[in-house]
């Protein structure tokens, strides 16, 4: 387009050469950028791969020189992978599918339904977002406990077990942005699909699971992989609430790091790089392959709950 | 008006559960935070108080631990944020002005949203290893400790801030691009049939029209980075309630680490905790309301 | 969709039936042993240990016990993660009434026990008919009894817990290097004094220096020699395990002052004073001429790990830790001695005593109280705590008499495979009565172990971090906050 602009051959070629110059500049930016990213990952999966000599050689190496899996075998039998994979799962799935349930009726409220007090509520609702999950943390420790929800220890009745992950699953089901990023897209709907709905004799509730969730599919598919990616990254609640003892419950993340902590302490900080960073590996993968299956509908939902906002 | 008593009925059934575990698990925990706050000498075992007072804001705010980590928390925050929100503006413009490669661009730069904390802070802890690090390999520095009981504030604060960044770019990016991807074209066309350059366009169009989107991603940085807790443990790699978990003598301590400790601190004093996690809310509130006036003047809708 | 929902819904229901069957207990307290002795009926109680030798030595103590009383049925409830750990825990069951009948604690723990009068007082078993006459008390190591003292300011003699698991620290060296050095330098000797410490270290580290210790020891590929940790700066003669401990134990033979006991839930501290500044700055000076230094300097969490590592010869660390020190495949061998007094104040030759005691908790029934109580009466007899010092390896007898039963005097003279090290170690924990040395404790109180915590970071921050003593500890008066400073 802006070589219209320029009909002269000398100002054509500087501006070829600015272009070309521009874009060399901008790639090797990206690109400069781009290994900073990678590198983490790929240091991690390179000394993962590393013989335990290899680690903590004088000489680093920066490809391995031996390709093991050791570490990995070691990894498996020090932590409860597999449970731990299960637990994540399992509580991601209770949380996400509790979650788009609720956030579907209340989004579906504070969009659709007339009733007074509405947005009053909702800005209190909205202003809570901004409270620091700290403050809510120490009451709903307390609250866990007092129900006999925590750090249900090793060989406990199923009840127990059961309130174990109730602790886990309960306190994040209702959402407050979930719901007002799905009420966005709720508004969206056009108020005439509902009057063509009513004269069909659609009742509101039916209206909602029948046409508005059908058209808010994408988003909602966007919130469960946001709420499943936030529970297998999840910490600090998990951490506080199984019990270090019982390795039964563990979520991946403080699994992890109960973990490392204890081999970090039997066989000394620096022995074991290689097993650390296959711990990391293997509860970084997964997601990471999640990921590449589901890229674009994350990515696309992640930068419109950016734009809404 | 009919409608009104009719859906309040069909509303009370369709919020009633959310609403049911939001009270126990959000506002009933807010009033509770606010209630505990302000008994003194709380102590969680057997429940008992000395009144009620500033107590335990009192305590708070003349321990030196506690501006300790509001002066780490502080430094971290004011310098990493604003870097990683001019790299990621950087970057998505480079995005958005390339062709080729922009999705596999787009993908390496969105995988540290993906990754986990714990899992990745382990792995800077190993980058930064004092005698196995690459980092010190690649750049010919013998055996500087960056993590380990030898390292300086600074060095150690510069991981953090590393990671801190490193983990940042991807949310913001991804913003800021769908933001520029959604700038209408008429008005670059505009400019070039002024004859504005390159600079004028971007300091002129792009970014006054991005500028909601940069209140956003500005905002939500600030409140994210002033709770960083999760990075510090998983960097130290001690564990949180360990001796050195935020670094040797804690030198790295965050607000919020100052608040978990606390929580068991001899005397369970949850109180303090609490009182520590409304002091919290009031730090974020009032940087946040400074953001929304001075975007008075800057941002446009 | 329905179905789902009903699920849901049952799913819910569920949560609403747990935390229900919370613990049974009994308000006013009645001695009940004779009952529980005599009837067949079953007593279910619960002790709550951290997960380690402790929790591994008891099963066959219990297994014991249960001889005599097969009706009482005791659950071991073993916590990982240490005794910070067991508090926590204990604290959360308290709250959702879950808690075990008996824990092991630290006696602040129990200071905060008592505080929220969740701690049966066991003086009431003791003048019981089943309980202890004088003759049997003065058969416990006074001091240990009397941290079970002293909680009720209006009776302090009542006794509100028993020690269980005592140790002391003592000074671990390695012997093959020692007898190596004495051919070379015969001054070289295990020292006894902080000033004996000082020239031998130096003379350690001339020598590591030269490489004249570097074959003593054969060590796997990979691994160091002293003299190439020599060079890295990371070789020290000497290392204090735990930094707490050295400050207090300083404190107390320079007579510094740490804290001052006012009641249960208050103390003072009072160890800013001029004979701790001159201690800090004296192993501040040590640890800068290389002749000492604590776990952090090796960048370990334990000297013991260095200490394996050849680099370094002399730890301090608990009798009940011995175990840690002594390398794979018996590389080298260690000896015990007395933890180093200062000379000039020979009088202080004090010795930090260590270690846990056991309480029984109120949220039980008087039932279940009298069951606990038997159970510790039958652990704590001389031949059962000597039993269970050996199986665990580091802990000492709680009662006199143990020391002279005929197991335990073999143990001292000829331990079994394995054992040779904590035999040493209890050895020397001996010989400090003998030899004028004397244990002291600080009495506990709720915080106490808050600022055991932070001189601990203190003594870290300024041999490790190279922070100035006096500005240190006045940060440290801050941050435990004025509650803790004595009026003027």
């Amino acid at each position: 387009m802006d070589r219209e602009l320029y009909f002269d051959e000398q100002q054509l070629k500087k501006f070829k050469a600015y272009t070309i110059v521009t874009k060399i500049f901008t790639y090797t930016f990206l690109i400069i950028l781009a290994l900073f990213i990678i590198i983490p990952f790929y240091w991690m999966i390179a000394t993962s791969l590393k013989t335990t000599a290899e680690v903590i050689s004088q000489n680093i190496s920066f490809f391995p020189r031996e390709l093991t899996f050791a570490s990995y075998a070691a990894v498996f039998e020090r932590a409860p992978l597999f449970t731990m994979y299960m637990n994540t799962i399992l509580v991601g799935f209770f949380t996400t599918s509790l979650t788009i349930v609720s956030v579907i009726f209340a989004a579906f409220a504070f969009s659709r339904l007339k009733f007074k007090g509405r947005e009053v509520i909702f800005s209190i609702l909205l202003m809570t977002m901004m409270i620091p999950g700290e403050v809510f943390v120490i009451t709903n420790y307390m609250t866990v406990n007092t129900l006999g929800w925590i750090r249900v220890p090793e060989g406990a009745p199923l009840h127990e077990i059961i309130g174990n992950y109730a602790a886990m699953i309960l306190p994040f089901v209702g959402s407050i942005f979930y719901t007002f990023f799905l009420r966005q897209t709720f508004r969206q709907i056009p108020n005439e699909l509902y009057l063509a709905a009513k004269v069909d004799g659609l009742g509101d509730f039916k209206y909602l699971f029948k046409v508005m969730v059908p058209i808010a599919k994408s988003t909602i598919i966007t919130i469960t992989i946001l709420s499943m990616i936030g529970t297998w990254n999840a910490y600090i609640w998990p951490s506080l609430v199984t019990s270090s003892s019982n390795s039964a419950l563990w979520l991946v993340s403080n699994g992890l790091n109960e973990v490392f902590r204890s081999t970090i302490e039997l066989s000394g900080p620096n022995s074991v790089l290689n097993q650390q960073m296959a711990g990391s590996a293997l509860v970084t993968l997964p997601l990471l392959v999640v990921f590449f299956l589901l890229k674009d509908y994350i990515m696309k939902g992640v930068s419109r709950s950016g734009i809404k906002g | 008006m009919l409608e009104f008593k009719k859906d309040g009925w069909k509303a009370a059934i369709a919020l009633g559960p959310t609403l049911l575990l939001l009270s126990v698990f959000t506002f009933y925990p807010i009033i509770n935070a606010v209630l505990m706050a302000f008994k003194q000498d709380y102590v969680f075992l057997s429940g008992t108080y000395n009144g009620i007072g500033f107590g335990n804001f009192v305590t708070i705010l003349s321990d030196p631990k506690f501006l300790d980590a509001l002066k780490n928390t502080s430094i971290m925050v004011f310098i990493s944020v604003p870097l990683t929100i001019i790299l990621s503006l950087l970057l998505a413009v480079a995005l958005n002005s390339v062709k080729k490669l922009r999705g596999f661009f787009q993908t390496v730069f969105f995988l540290p949203y993906v990754t986990n904390t714990i899992a990745l802070g382990l792995v800077f802890n190993v980058v930064f290893h004092k005698d196995y690090g690459l980092f010190n390999s690649v750049f010919g520095l013998e055996l500087v400790d960056w993590l380990g009981s030898g390292t300086t504030y600074w060095r150690a604060m510069f991981v953090l801030m590393v990671y801190t960044i490193w983990n940042g770019l991807a949310f913001k990016i991804i913003v800021l691009l769908s933001g520029l991807q959604s700038i209408d074209k008429q008005y670059y066309q505009a400019a070039s049939v002024d004859g504005a350059n390159r600079k004028r366009v971007f300091g002129k169009i792009t970014v006054p029209l991005l500028s909601p989107m940069i209140l956003y991603v500005t905002i939500t940085s600030f409140i994210g980075a002033f709770k960083v807790y999760t990075s510090v443990i998983a960097l130290f790699g001690k564990g949180a309630g360990q001796t050195g978990a935020y670094g040797p003598d804690n030198m790295l301590i965050t607000v919020v680490g100052y608040i978990y400790e606390k929580l068991w601190a001899s005397g369970t004093p949850f109180g303090v905790a609490a009182a520590g996690s409304i002091i919290l809310f009031i730090i974020i509130l009032l940087i946040t309301l400074v953001q929304f006036w001075i975007s008075k003047k800057r941002v446009h809708y | 969709m329905k179905k789902f929902f009903i699920v849901l819904i049952m799913v819910f229901g569920l949560f609403a039936l747990v935390g229900c069957g919370g613990n049974e207990s009994d308000s006013v307290f009645v001695d009940l042993t004779e009952e529980v002795k005599g009837s067949t009926d079953e007593v279910n109680i619960k002790f709550r240990v951290p997960s380690g030798v402790i929790s591994a030595a008891l099963p066959g103590l219990i297994a014991d016990f249960n001889q005599v009383y097969p009706q009482i049925k005791v659950e071991l409830d073993a916590v990982t993660g240490g005794y910070g750990e067991v508090r926590k825990t204990t604290i959360l069951d308290i709250q959702s009434d879950k808690a075990p009948t008996l824990v092991l604690g630290y006696p602040d723990h129990f200071a905060e026990y008592f505080s929220a009068q969740t701690i049966i007082k066991l003086q009431e078993y003791i003048t019981g008919p089943n309980g202890y006459n004088a003759e049997e008390l003065a058969d416990f190591v006074e001091s240990y009894l009397d941290e079970g003292k002293n909680f009720d300011l209006e009776n302090p003699n009542d006794i509100y817990s028993l020690p269980f698991n005592k140790s002391t620290e003592v000074l671990i060296y390695n012997k093959t290097m020692f007898d190596a050095m004495k051919e070379i330098d015969s001054a070289i000797v295990v020292p006894k004094t902080w000033e004996e410490l000082k020239t031998v270290s130096e003379k350690i580290n001339t020598l590591v220096e030269n490489g004249d210790l570097d074959d003593v020891i054969t060590i796997a590929e990979g691994e160091k020699k002293p003299s190439e940790f020599y060079t890295e700066g990371t070789f020290y003669p000497f290392a204090y395990d735990s930094t707490d401990n050295a400050f207090i134990t300083m404190t107390r033979q320079r007579n510094g002052g740490y804290t001052e006991k006012v009641s249960n839930d208050k103390g003072y501290i009072v160890f800013n004073s001029p004979e701790n500044l001159a201690g800090l700055n004296y192993f501040k000076a040590e640890n800068e001429a290389r002749r000492f230094a604590v776990a952090e300097t090796f960048n370990e969490s334990y000297a013991s790990d260095a200490f394996i590592a050849l680099k370094t010869f002399m730890t301090v660390g608990s009798s009940a830790g011995i175990g840690y020190n002594i390398p794979e495949a018996n590389k080298f061998e260690i000896a015990v001695s007395e933890v180093p007094y200062l000379e000039a104040n020979s009088d202080n030759k004090y010795v930090i005593q260590q270690g846990t005691n056991v309480a029984i908790l109120a949220q039980s029934t008087n039932k279940q109280r009298a069951a606990a109580w038997l159970l510790l009466k039958f652990l704590l007899q001389p031949e059962y705590t000597a039993k269970f010092a050996m199986a665990t390896g580091g802990y000492l007898p709680v009662r006199l008499s143990a020391y002279e039963t005929t197991e335990y005097s073999e143990y001292l003279v000829n331990p079994p495979i394995g054992k040779e090290g904590f035999s040493m170690a209890a050895n020397v924990a001996l010989g400090y009565l003998d030899g004028g040395y004397k244990f002291f404790v600080d009495p506990a109180f709720v915080g106490s172990s808050g600022v055991r915590d932070e001189v601990g970071a203190i003594f870290t921050a300024v041999i490790v971090n190279g922070k100035d003593p006096q500005e240190r500890i006045e940060k440290a008066y801050q941050t435990l906050g004025k509650a803790y400073q004595k009026p003027e």
